[in-house]
């Protein structure tokens, strides 16, 4: 696991009440379709990796299809992390 | 006093208004505040059921303007002070206040109301007549035409006798029945995208409701895109309850519409569940589809369209009213000014009013595509980023001439048009 997909973690869990310390999450974790995310919760994880890297994730990015999984969040947030 | 057709030949009316809902009832009000004579043709008798029950803030003011605050603030009709939404689970919902918006551009709390259309648009008509609209039970069959300009309508009374009415300039107020798009005297109703959307609807009692204050509030429960539910207290006992859905989505074996109604009530939201599981059906079971469509050119030389006669998107946020009450508001203005040297008016007359129209009928659109299109988007702008623009918008400043300077609208026009150009 690289250290992108370990921050995404990190921010999911914090963002997470359906889940404790114990559960798995792994690049294909589906977050939305097994309900570990709500609507809002996502939100606050949008919020959250964007203080914690310190971008801005375009607004045309910010789709259900991007934050499926750890693994096409990071495919999202490689490109926009290397133009910062 | 009760008119027949022919009894009004012999007059020439400033203005004919085609439909006695808050649109040509607000329309006729405003004309006569100008000095102007309006009749009111309505072919149905009222009161009248009627959908669309909640109001936003910025209708409190312009009810105020036509002189309805007496009887809004006597009434029993529920107080909104707000839209609770529930998403996808328990702990996905959220509170959306209503506001309205100081001179200064400030925003304040707010309330406003529910209320039982067929009482409201039966006071809102009788209001217009008390004040001198001429009303009469008939059927506008055509909008009639001299050296091509308006100079009337045919109607046809309950007597089932045709007779010419007279008049400077007509307004298409009939809402969903869109009349001058069926007369061809506008361009073609168009596709919205949202056209095979299905509403199944009744009043219920015993719905569950919020505690205190907020038991007035409409409710909104989200299932997934396209899926959705509403719960409006009409009283302290009447809830409207309404559930839509994709057509596409209905099956084969559907049943009849209360079966479907029942049904999608145990489906589209866990809350809502919950909230009518006790809950009785207590009136006939409604349904609605084909409800959204747009007309790009709906005025002329001496014509206009008021309200849904000429667009209607989608009902989630509300704006039924609100778009009635405010461009009627505006047709009056541009309406007086027509009529006051039809010949001098040129050929566009209303080119402003539909401009103003246009451009609050897009930002509507804005957030309405946006919040299904771009469900994150829409909870990031409203949520975090851009609460105050996305409150603006609701609060008041959607007929103003800087709505298009709020930053959260520009980001959603954008974000459209680049979801439109990778998809074709």
């Amino acid at each position: 696991m690289n250290d992108l997909e370990t921050t995404v973690i990190e921010e999911i869990r914090k963002c997470a009440t359906s889940i404790d310390g114990q559960t798995l999450i792994d690049a294909e974790t589906r977050l939305l379709d097994d309900g570990l995310l709500t609507s809002l919760e996502l939100l606050e994880l949008v919020v959250g990796l964007e203080s914690r890297l310190s971008i801005a994730i375009p607004l045309e990015f910010l789709s259900s299809k991007n934050f499926a999984t750890v693994g096409t969040i990071c495919t999202m947030l490689e490109p926009i992390k290397s133009e910062t | 006093m009760k008119h027949e057709p022919t009894s009004l030949q012999a007059e020439v009316f400033d203005l004919v208004i085609v439909g006695a809902g808050p649109a040509g009832s607000a329309l006729a009000i405003h004309m006569l505040s100008r000095g102007r004579r309006p009749l009111i043709i309505e072919k149905d008798a009222f009161p009248r059921h009627h959908i669309g029950e909640s109001l936003t803030g910025e209708c409190r003011q312009l009810l105020a303007e036509l002189g309805l605050s007496d009887y809004m603030e006597k009434s029993d009709f529920p107080v909104k002070r707000g839209v609770a939404v529930s998403g996808d689970s328990a702990s996905s919902r959220f509170w959306v206040p209503v506001e309205g918006l100081a001179e200064d551009g400030s925003r304040f709390p707010a309330t406003t109301w529910q209320v039982r259309r067929d009482e409201f648009d039966e006071q809102l008509l009788k209001t217009a007549r008390a004040k001198g609209a001429t009303y009469i039970r008939a059927r506008c069959e055509s909008v009639e035409f001299e050296d091509g300009r308006v100079s009337g309508v045919k109607i046809s009374g309950e007597d089932g006798i045709s007779t010419s009415i007279r008049a400077h300039a007509v307004a298409d107020c009939t809402g969903q029945n869109t009349l001058f798009s069926k007369l061809k005297l506008t361009s073609p109703k168009q596709r919205t995208g949202y056209e095979n959307q299905v509403a199944f609807y009744a009043q219920m009692t015993d719905v569950g409701r919020d505690a205190g204050e907020n038991d007035g509030s409409t409710h909104i429960f989200y299932g997934k895109r396209h899926h959705w539910a509403w719960a409006i207290p009409l009283s302290d006992k009447i809830t409207s309850v309404g559930v839509v859905l994709p057509k596409a989505s209905l099956g084969p074996d559907r049943g009849s519409i209360g079966d479907i109604f029942r049904r999608t009530l145990n489906e589209i939201n866990p809350e809502l569940i919950a909230r009518t599981e006790n809950a009785t059906i207590n009136s006939d079971v409604f349904s609605i589809s084909n409800y959204s469509y747009s007309v790009e050119s709906y005025t002329g030389p001496g014509y206009l369209c008021v309200g849904d006669s000429h667009r209607f998107l989608d009902p989630i946020f509300s704006f039924g009213v609100l778009v009635a009450l405010q461009e009627a508001k505006l047709a009056s203005a541009a309406l007086d000014s027509y009529i006051a040297d039809p010949k001098a008016a040129g050929s566009e007359p209303f080119a402003e009013y539909a401009r103003k129209v246009d451009r609050a009928q897009s930002i509507v659109e804005y957030v309405i595509r946006t919040f299904w299109d771009y469900p994150l988007v829409f909870l990031k702008l409203a949520h975090f980023s851009h609460r105050s623009d996305i409150a603006e918008i609701f609060s008041g400043r959607l007929y103003s001439e800087t709505v298009e300077e709020i930053g959260a609208v520009g980001l959603m026009r954008d974000l459209l048009k680049l979801g439109e150009d990778v998809s074709v």
